[in-house]
């Protein structure tokens, strides 16, 4: 029997999920919770097979939660499920040590091949970012400029791009407002622009989705 | 017997509302569509007691949507989906029923899905 924890703060992409799984083993037990705090406790109380994470759940630094559940249970494969683009964010969670990373766009056979893939001790790459990678060496380089920034830059990028001030977006990720300061200014020096609406057209530029 | 429509291009969120009213009604058809004009196709198929359209599919405007299926279905029982939208007074004005979060909780859905089922 597979035990499974979904992380999700949506109800409904957690019912959807623990109903996709139940389809594919019938019987997983599968334990729900819907922000860090939670997942952090279940995870270290009980082994869990797979857990299934958003990395945008609300008062919820998700990288820091990545490592912390990382150095309590170094093996447990996390699947991280996001409605973030895949190919700006995927290689540094998996750097981070999560097994797999899937857009909740995705279509139900390939959550599925995600989940169990990564069951069966594999690590899981969907298709459209298996194919940047290979573009990735083929060229010899990052594919993007986007790539120097660290991966709480990353997750503060989007963050700035949706017009969320520095207070809001400290609340967000529960932290200091002078250290999103900080990354915010490092964010625009590393990418080489002077304010937030040079940021977003170069965002677009090297993103293959559009910016919302 | 119940028949609703759930019209979203997210499988997690389709199959989660599913889910949930399957888990709420005993007796209820459920039939899924990825965009709009699946919707207009099942819409001529079937006579519906609810229709749920997530408005952020691709390549579909809502507005021109909701707009055709309410020219030819007056009386349709619509509930949107939606996190955030700017069109919620527009939606109302042509017809719309009412509105679920997709951040809600179940109990909230289920709520708002069996208050217009009951009018």
């Amino acid at each position: 029997m597979k035990r499974i924890l979904i992380a999700d703060d949506h109800f409904i992409v957690r019912s959807g999920v623990h109903f996709l799984i139940k389809e594919a083993f019938w019987d997983a037990e599968i334990d729900e919770c819907s922000n860090g705090d939670h997942a952090y406790l279940k995870i270290d109380s009980t082994e869990y097979d797979l857990v299934i994470m958003d990395i945008s759940m609300p008062g919820t630094d998700s990288i820091n939660l990545l490592k912390k559940i990382l150095v309590r249970r170094p093996e447990l494969k996390i699947l991280i499920l996001t409605m973030s683009s895949e190919d700006s964010y995927a290689t540094k969670y998996m750097q981070l040590g999560v097994r797999g990373f899937i857009n909740k766009e995705a279509g139900e056979s390939d959550i599925r091949r995600a989940i169990t893939t990564i069951l069966n001790d594999k690590k899981y790459v969907s298709p459209r970012l298996r194919e940047i990678g290979v573009r990735e060496v083929n060229e010899g380089g990052p594919g993007s400029p986007l790539d120097v920034l660290s991966v709480r830059e990353q997750e503060i990028l989007p963050l700035i791009l949706e017009g969320k001030n520095v207070t809001e977006i400290a609340s967000i990720l529960s932290c200091h407002t002078s250290t999103v300061g900080t990354h915010k200014a490092r964010i625009l020096q590393k990418l080489g622009v002077s304010n937030v609406i040079e940021l977003k057209k170069m965002v677009q530029l090297f993103t293959n989705s559009p910016v919302q | 017997m119940q028949r609703f429509l759930i019209a979203g291009d997210h499988y997690i969120v389709r199959s989660g509302i599913s889910l949930l009213i399957k888990e709420a009604i005993l007796n209820v058809e459920i039939d899924e569509c990825r965009d709009g004009y699946c919707i207009q196709h099942k819409l001529n198929a079937y006579n519906y007691d609810l229709a749920i359209i997530d408005v952020s599919m691709p390549s579909t405007d809502p507005v021109n949507l909701l707009r055709k299926i309410f020219d030819r279905w007056p009386h349709l029982k619509i509930l949107i989906l939606a996190c955030k939208d700017t069109f919620i007074t527009k939606y109302q004005q042509m017809g719309v029923r009412g509105f679920i979060d997709k951040g809600a909780e179940g109990s909230d859905i289920l709520q708002t899905i069996m208050a217009i089922l009951n009018t």
